[in-house]
């Protein structure tokens, strides 16, 4: 009978051959992990080459069961592709807590590349993401906030909505007369037959939420205003399209709408809000933007374990991590009226915990390296200490609208939302104080 | 009698490229613009769910040449649903450089064949990344 092997198990065995065998950081070689997770052998060399190492690692990859391949055919050489070496350009180091040593990988995935497809840098403006691993914590609350109060400073904001999925921004930020022709997803459906050029410039409008500001908030929301047929379009709009070099990913595309918006707006910060969960979108947000992350958490284990799936999924590959982990901050929203201190020591040990076993580097303390990427639990500055926004029944179910009617006070937002904003302000470098 | 055991279309697309290459090179135009032909054709064919021996000898897909197989594609749709078959058709945008590719012109007098082999040759290049694409995918073997 046969033996089962499991997707992780598979994998933990093929790292460990390539190990074995000293051939796991060679770079004439590496696993190819397809769509259903069937492990082989990538070789860019002619057959022959290492052949008894090889004949070894094939072996075990025979072994795999379901995730295997007949020893045989457990690897693919040079001549098994049209242009080989353009694949190893593709080849991530992936590493695992279990492993002695990083692997050279291939993984194809049919969603979530994304989670590892990280823009290092943008030349616009700063932009500002709002995550959350489950929804329903004032992520577009605050957001509104946000972005009223830097409005009020003078600051020129673009919303910009991509929670495709669930999409809110507009009935939040907008009057239903106030909403621009087309959204992202119109961009996005139109984009993909040469039409983009002619749906961006119809795609953004002012919000009444700084009727009264010096500075200006511009939105641009999922959805346009007559909107009628929104899932057939959603269903079709994260399609590659093709371009002069290649297919044209959905990152790549959201990338090139953001840094267009940014082109024609000019605002001074973009604050974006994401898809909750561990979905695509959410990939593109946190990854694929370049902007400093706010992580959205309640106390709860469900959120924590989501944040560790997470991370753990980044720590797997650290050339990535490296480009993502100091982009990160946590928030810790609906913080309760009572209990406060205990409450505020159990977030931060959760999150401490989390970054430490994940996220953060560690050095034995005989070898303190200043370059090390860890922090004490105390630091204020680090991203698993959180920015606070305070549970306040007035902001459920809150109309940000009223923020221009002078409806809410300055001194309630700021007993709420000040240490949120305050931090806040401090990622994108905009500590400007009232105008 | 061929049985489907003896049929490799990703195989046949890489040799028909390879070999359009070389007789690319040494100025063979007519009959290297045929092979880029046949090198789409395969790699295209390679993604279509099909049993080339049953279908072939019904006179269906597997005797379809490239412009037909280029109105067909949409088939791959039902074949891979999800994302992956967009990655590929975007992978492709030149295939329609074939529309004027016609398997017949082997018997033409080479003053009438139109100047389009480096558009073909592009084409199929396309073709074959797709089908290293699918190759890493696990989509064929």
């Amino acid at each position: 009978m046969n033996t089962i092997v499991h997707f992780q198990e598979a994998l933990d065995r093929a790292a460990k051959a390539l190990i074995d065998e000293s051939l796991n950081r060679d770079e004439r070689i590496m696993l190819l992990r397809d769509m259903k997770g069937r492990l082989r052998l990538l070789v860019n060399a002619d057959p022959g080459w290492e052949k008894p190492r090889i004949d070894r690692i094939c072996a075990t990859l025979g072994s795999l069961g379901g995730f295997g391949e007949v020893p045989e055919q457990a690897v693919l050489y040079a001549k098994d592709f049209f242009d080989l070496t353009r694949i190893f350009h593709d080849v991530v180091l992936m590493q695992d807590p279990a492993w002695a040593a990083p692997v050279r990988i291939v993984d194809r995935q049919i969603i979530g590349q994304d989670w590892l497809n990280p823009l290092d840098t943008s030349d616009g403006p700063p932009r500002l993401v709002f995550f959350g691993i489950k929804g329903g914590v004032g992520r577009s609350t605050a957001m509104a906030i946000l972005a009223h109060t830097l409005a009020r400073e003078g600051k020129r904001v673009l919303l910009v909505d991509l929670d495709l999925e669930s999409p809110g921004l507009s009935g939040l930020m907008l009057p239903h007369e106030n909403m621009a022709d087309f959204g992202i997803v119109d961009y996005l459906i139109e984009d993909a037959v040469g039409q983009g050029e002619d749906v961006i410039r119809r795609m953004v409008t002012a919000s009444p939420m700084s009727i009264q500001t010096q500075g200006e908030i511009r939105v641009v929301t999922a959805m346009g205003s007559g909107e009628r047929d929104y899932i057939s379009k959603l269903s079709r709009a994260y399609a590659d399209v093709p371009g002069p070099d290649g297919p044209i990913s959905f990152a790549s595309r959201m990338r090139r709408l953001l840094d267009q918006l940014a082109a024609q707006e000019q605002p001074h910060v973009i604050l974006i809000d994401s898809r909750a969960g561990l979905h695509d979108l959410a990939a593109i947000c946190t990854v694929g933007l370049a902007g400093n992350v706010l992580l959205f958490g309640s106390d709860s284990p469900q959120s924590w374990q989501g944040y560790r799936l997470l991370f753990q999924h980044w720590q797997r590959h650290p050339e990535i991590l490296k480009s993502i982990r100091d982009r990160l901050k946590m928030v810790q929203a609906l913080f309760p009226e009572t209990d406060q201190a205990a409450r505020f020591t159990s977030f931060l040990q959760h999150s401490y915990d989390v970054f430490v076993n994940t996220l953060y580097e560690s050095t034995p303390p005989e070898q303190e390296d200043p370059d090390a990427f860890n922090f004490a639990k105390s630091d204020e500055a680090a991203p698993h200490y959180p920015l606070r926004i305070n549970w306040d029944n007035r902001f459920q179910e809150f109309s940000p609208l009223l923020l221009a009617s002078g409806a809410m006070t300055e001194d309630q937002i700021q007993a709420t939302f000040g240490a949120f904003l305050k931090g806040a302000k401090g990622l994108v470098g905009l500590t400007g104080e009232l105008a | 009698m061929p049985t489907s055991s003896m049929v490799s279309y990703p195989k046949a697309a890489r040799r028909h490229f390879a070999d359009a290459t070389l007789l690319a090179a040494q100025g063979r135009n007519p009959n290297a613009g045929q092979l880029y032909g046949f090198a789409a054709e395969c790699g295209i064919k390679a993604l279509l769910p099909f049993d080339p021996v049953r279908d072939c000898a019904a006179g269906s897909v597997g005797k379809t040449h490239i412009q037909k197989i280029v109105n067909q594609f949409a088939q791959v749709q039902t074949a891979y649903q999800s994302r992956c078959c967009e990655r590929y058709l975007a992978m492709i945008p030149s295939i329609n450089h074939f529309h004027d590719w016609h398997t017949d012109q082997r018997y033409w007098d080479e003053c009438h064949l139109p100047p389009s082999l480096t558009a073909w040759r592009d084409a199929a290049t396309e073709v074959c990344l797709m089908l290293d694409q699918a190759k890493q995918d696990g989509r064929i073997a």
